[in-house]
């Protein structure tokens, strides 16, 4: 008896009918992407300096990485209590966690300020810092 | 396949034993109560002596380079910023108050606390306490993520919310005039001298000078409080001192009771992640047990 069940291709069509409507979100997003980068993050998220961070950075990544972390926390559940017998869930969960987080850390480049300054996080950070640990968890 | 007791028993105390180790390290951690260093400059701003001129907003853009604010004026023709902002690092502001006389001015900048909660916030040290205790601002260091806004008990730094590239922007009490000498923008024009520069130590004996000199004009926190120096320990107590004839909370300055802002926030912060301790021993156990469950598989794979 073994625990660990092989890859295999899933197989059919790539481009569904979801596939499609998340792609038009996902155009969508783009377009205000590009605009967050001509007009700034005032203009096109709505944000103020009342409301510094707002259901922007609620949804992308306080939602975004809780949803993502369930596939870690099956992952956890299965190699740790399980032990490995319901091996067949993990697959599907790291996979949706692992696109979960990508995107969330993604998403925090456009949120921040200046994106391209995130790779000095793990260099030179604060050390005691919330937000850091945050970034840790990605 | 089933969990068996003994394997059970080991878990627990392993995970018990994280638990415990995660929950007595904040203890262990005692924070120690920050002091304003010897060399500590401020800044005493008197509402009773202000008479809203707004030179100080003038001279505070000409310090630091900053453009006039021009966006709320009627043909865009004056300076007039309503709140502090991402051009504005200085403002006066008025308070009337709605059903009697009572009016004052107010002047926002950064407090400069003791122990500042955006310093322990800002996750690449851009934010800074520096010499004379001024809490600096290195741009370079920015990545734009306004946790410091998130942190500050006063709404002291504001973000380029219109910019590509945004920074923050706050009063660094003109570090880079003080370190030659020279005063802050502000403190150099006033001309009622309502804010005033000096050491900290100066200000905050001659903000209670002035409150024993007339008790009955300055007052406190709230109606009928006894009058106080905002700042002397609030929220850890600032370098921006106020002394004022109208309750403080009128003008917008909270009652931090005298804890530092970050105390609770910083202490847990670095009890749980105290030398990276708790995080190691929590992922090593769990290692542990896939390792041992994996071990475990493998013997009974052969004897099958």
């Amino acid at each position: 008896m073994s625990a660990v069940h092989e890859a295999e291709p899933v197989g059919g069509p790539i481009v569904t009918r979801g596939f499609r409507a998340v792609s038009l979100v996902l155009a969508i997003g783009v377009v205000f992407m590009i605009y967050r980068f001509m007009a700034g993050l005032g203009a096109s998220t709505g944000l103020s300096d009342g409301y510094p961070w707002g259901i922007w950075i609620a949804f992308d990544v306080v939602t975004g990485t809780a949803l993502a972390c369930g596939g870690y926390a099956v992952a956890i559940l299965v190699y740790i209590l399980n032990k490995g017998q319901y091996h067949p869930l993990v697959r599907p969960a790291i996979l949706t966690s692992a696109l979960g987080y990508s995107l969330a850390g993604l998403a925090i480049t456009i949120d921040v300020g200046r994106g391209w300054l995130l790779y000095r996080v793990p260099l030179y950070a604060n050390h005691w810092n919330g937000n850091l640990w945050s970034f840790w968890y990605f | 396949m089933s969990i068996d007791r003994r394997s059970l028993i080991k878990c627990g105390a392993a995970g018990a034993g994280v638990a415990i180790a995660a929950s007595t390290l904040p203890a262990l951690a005692a924070r120690p109560r920050k002091e304003a260093p010897a060399d500590a400059v401020g800044m005493l701003y008197d509402t009773t002596l202000c008479i809203g001129c707004k030179t100080c907003v003038v001279a505070c853009r000409e310090a630091n380079g900053k453009p006039p604010d021009t966006s709320n004026s009627p043909g865009r023709l004056y300076d007039m910023p309503l709140d502090l902002n991402g051009t504005t690092k200085n403002v006066i502001k008025l308070y009337k108050d709605p059903d009697g006389a009572e009016r004052s001015y107010m002047k926002a900048q950064c407090m400069h606390c003791i122990d500042p909660a955006c310093v322990g916030a800002c996750m690449l040290g851009a934010l800074q306490k520096r010499e004379l205790g001024i809490v600096t601002y290195k741009q370079e260091f920015c990545s734009g993520c306004r946790y410091c806004q998130m942190a500050c008990p006063f709404n002291i730094p504001k973000f380029e919310w219109s910019s590509r590239a945004p920074l923050m922007d706050k009063c660094e009490m003109c570090v880079h005039r003080v370190v030659k000498g020279q005063q802050p923008g502000c403190t150099e024009v006033c001309p009622r001298k309502a804010i005033v520069f000096g050491k900290r130590a100066d200000l905050l004996a001659e903000a209670k000078r002035r409150i024993a000199g007339s008790p009955k004009k300055y007052k406190g926190y709230r109606k009928g409080d006894a009058p106080r120096v905002y700042g002397e320990t609030e929220g850890g107590g600032t370098q921006v001192l106020y002394v004022s004839h109208v309750p403080f909370e009128k003008l917008g300055l909270p009652d931090l009771g005298d804890k530092p802002v970050p105390e609770v926030a910083q202490t847990v912060q670095h009890g749980i992640y105290q030398g990276f301790v708790a995080p190691v021993a929590l992922y090593a156990v769990l290692g542990a047990v896939i390792m041992r469950n994996k071990k475990a598989e493998g013997q009974k794979g052969k004897a099958s």
